[in-house]
């Protein structure tokens, strides 16, 4: 709707006021109200259940919140269909990998990364020197994907499968970037491989990342949004949110009751 | 891509090989045929076994396409072959020429009518399209199924476009009487079928063809990568009921005729059970269950058994062989060779030397997209619950 002057600053990349989703007669989000900046890296933390895969969902489009406004660099979406929100450069990732288990990895980047261009209805198999068969091949290699890029996404592991993941999100040129907890399940090595990758991403990509592993999230975020049952409970620098009793009560002391006991 | 990268290696050459076979064959048929019978009995051999199969098998190919590379199993495809034979016979014939005071009628050539038809058939598979995938799973079915039976009752009602219940005679197509020039007639049967077996073949590794079977794995995916779903849905519907449209043209210049009987119930169910006997996760086996289907359908009649004639009885005998094939070879004929000779295959490697780990996760399904489809088909179409909040796009 209204795209701030050039006189101004740059609009933010995400801006939600008041966002709200309800499902029956659970509130899974509750009066959602935060700015995204362009190019910032924000982790969302929480425990689970708190929302954040909903918020994710509800940002994406796959359904629209029962109240509240999202903007998108400035473009009110609160309504958009999913498939032009992408358009408008935001792309994402799942936390249960969302793939198309029939098709080979170069196949699979390919149509991700075609899906934002004109052309989706070619009828003209593409050579290989298309640009956009090129960059799937960049993004394979990115991912760490390239030895299997022609494997089918089925016979991948599972580590493999979340690189996937993430290489689709990239092949689409994204200006906003949402992961869904891209770590989850992989390996020591594979976690170090994934931060790398994340903070050698150009900076003019903005990310918004939920990830339980606090050292993931921490090591990438600019700022931290902590939620807990569908509300925002506190917001800052990773070192305040760090310190700060509430988040050390309701997700720090969580994670460590997981995990020891 | 796997298909278009350049690994054009002697696997490629040898997959190549066995279609060129077939093809090769399928062209000496007619040919050797007069060496072996009577001038009567080779006719018959050409047309109402090799034409009627090939006719038969293109309906069947648009099924499998649409079932194996976009998840839909739709029972509209008999009707859009129909509806093309329909306009066929609308456009070639005058309406002086016809029995029952039809008033439309153009009196055109074969081919400019064949290809109004296709047209035609074509944006009536988009509207299917667009009315059935709004839906999933059985009610998907159901509105297929309705749309083939609401077809049927128009065409029998409707006497001012479709003649009613006698339908439209003496519609010659561009090779003429099929009995006179029965090889002419086999050749062009042949060649619409090669050109929409290899037209599709070359589709699925298309940026479309890729949308089609995208779309089927993972709708939701496709939605959050840019794609809008729903004109993909549509475009797949629209592909299969030009193939289907094939089907109906030879179809009525191989009978002269059209009448609401091509169009009813059992023509679904014919198309339905080719698709499933000959396997329907494989585009070749669309011409495999149409060949058996149709000798099952002529020898069923001329065969006596204790002294009484199948005449009767090709439902009961055709019905028998589709239980034994999904009971025994639920991917068909073809899934039951393919399938068989990939284990004989891992068998005979595994025993030579143990394939890594890796190589023989990536075996069966990396090979997936160049000969039958992967993953199992699956009738129901799988709806993402996120689908109905915003939209249906
Ligand atoms: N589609 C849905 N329908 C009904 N309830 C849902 C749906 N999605 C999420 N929920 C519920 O909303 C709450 C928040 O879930 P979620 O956003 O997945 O949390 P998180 O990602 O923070 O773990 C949970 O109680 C979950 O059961
Ligand atoms: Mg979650």
């Amino acid at each position: 709707m209204t795209v701030g002057s050039a006189a101004e600053a740059p609009a933010p990349a995400l801006q939600l006021q008041g966002v709200g989703r309800r499902f029956g007669a659970l509130q899974a989000l509750r009066d959602v109200t935060m700015e995204v900046a362009a190019g910032e890296r924000r982790a969302i933390l929480g425990p689970n259940g708190a929302g954040k895969t909903t918020l994710f969902n509800v940002v994406a489009g796959d359904f629209p919140p029962t109240s509240g406004t999202i903007r998108l660099y400035g473009t009110e979406v609160t309504h958009l269909q999913p498939h032009r929100r992408t358009r408008l450069g935001l792309t994402r990732t799942y936390q249960n990998s969302q793939l198309f288990m029939g098709l080979s990895v170069a196949d699979s980047l390919y149509l991700a990364g075609r899906g934002v261009r004109s052309g989706r209805f070619s009828m003209v198999r593409p050579r290989a020197s298309d640009p956009a068969l090129v960059h799937a091949r960049e993004v394979a290699d990115i991912v760490h994907l390239g030895d299997v890029y022609d494997r089918a996404v089925g016979s991948l592991s599972h580590g493999q499968q979340r690189q996937l993941e993430v290489g689709m999100a990239l092949a689409g040129r994204p200006r906003l970037l949402m992961l869904d907890e891209p770590a989850a399940g992989l390996s020591r090595g594979e976690r170090t491989m994934l931060t790398d990758l994340l903070r050698s991403l150009p900076r003019d990509i903005t990310i918004i990342l939920v990830e339980h592993d606090m050292d993931v999230a921490l090591a990438a975020a600019d700022r931290v949004t902590v939620m807990q049952e569908g509300s925002i409970v506190v917001e800052g620098t990773p070192d305040t949110i760090q310190a700060d009793q509430t988040v050390q009560d309701i997700y720090l002391g969580h994670s460590v009751g997981a995990h020891h006991g | 891509m796997s298909g278009m990268s350049s690994r054009m290696s002697g696997r490629a050459a040898r997959r190549a090989g066995l279609p060129a076979l077939g093809v090769a064959l399928l062209v000496l048929y007619p040919l050797v045929l007069p060496l072996l019978f009577s001038a009567n009995q080779a006719r018959y051999w050409t047309l109402s076994i090799g034409s009627n199969s090939l006719i038969l098998g293109v309906v069947a190919l648009s099924l499998i396409f649409m079932s194996g590379y976009g998840g839909m199993v739709s029972l509209a495809q008999a009707s859009l072959a129909g509806f093309a034979a329909y306009i066929v016979a609308i456009m070639n014939l005058l309406p002086s020429s016809t029995a029952t005071g039809a008033t439309i009628g153009f009196g055109w050539p074969p081919i400019p009518s064949a290809i109004v038809a296709l047209i035609l058939a074509t944006l009536a598979g988009a509207l299917v399209g667009a009315i059935a995938s709004r839906s999933s799973g059985i009610y998907f079915l159901m509105l297929t199924l309705a749309i083939a039976v609401g077809f049927f009752y128009v065409v029998l009602q409707n006497y001012e476009f479709f003649g009613g219940h006698i339908g439209f005679a003496q519609i010659l197509g561009p090779t003429g009487q099929p009995r006179a020039n029965p090889i002419a007639f086999y050749y062009m049967c042949l060649a619409v079928a090669v050109f929409a077996y290899l037209g599709l073949r070359y589709l699925v590794r298309t940026q479309l063809g890729l949308t089609f079977q995208a779309v089927r794995d993972n709708p939701r995916r496709m939605r959050a990568l840019g794609y809008r779903v729903s004109l993909h849905r549509i475009a797949i519907f629209a592909i299969g009921g030009f193939v289907a449209g094939l089907s109906g043209v030879l179809g009525v210049w191989y009978r002269g005729n059209i009448s609401p009987g091509v169009v009813d119930l059992s023509r679904t169910i014919d198309v339905l059970i080719i698709a499933v006997i000959g396997g329907l996760g494989y585009p070749v086996g669309a011409f495999i269950g149409a060949v058996i289907f149709v000798i099952l359908d002529v020898f069923a009649s001329s065969v006596e058994v204790f002294g009484f004639s199948f005449d009767e009885r090709f439902n009961t005998l055709i019905g028998l062989a589709f239980v034994v094939i999904v009971l025994v070879a639920p991917h068909g004929l073809v899934g039951l060779v393919d399938r068989g000779w990939k284990g004989t295959k891992r068998r005979l490697s595994s025993s030579r030397a143990p394939a890594t780990a890796g190589e023989a996760a990536a075996g069966p399904a990396g090979d997936a997209t160049e000969e039958g489809i992967p993953a199992p088909v699956d009738p129901i179409d799988q709806r993402d619950p996120g689908s109905t909040g915003i939209g249906n796009s």
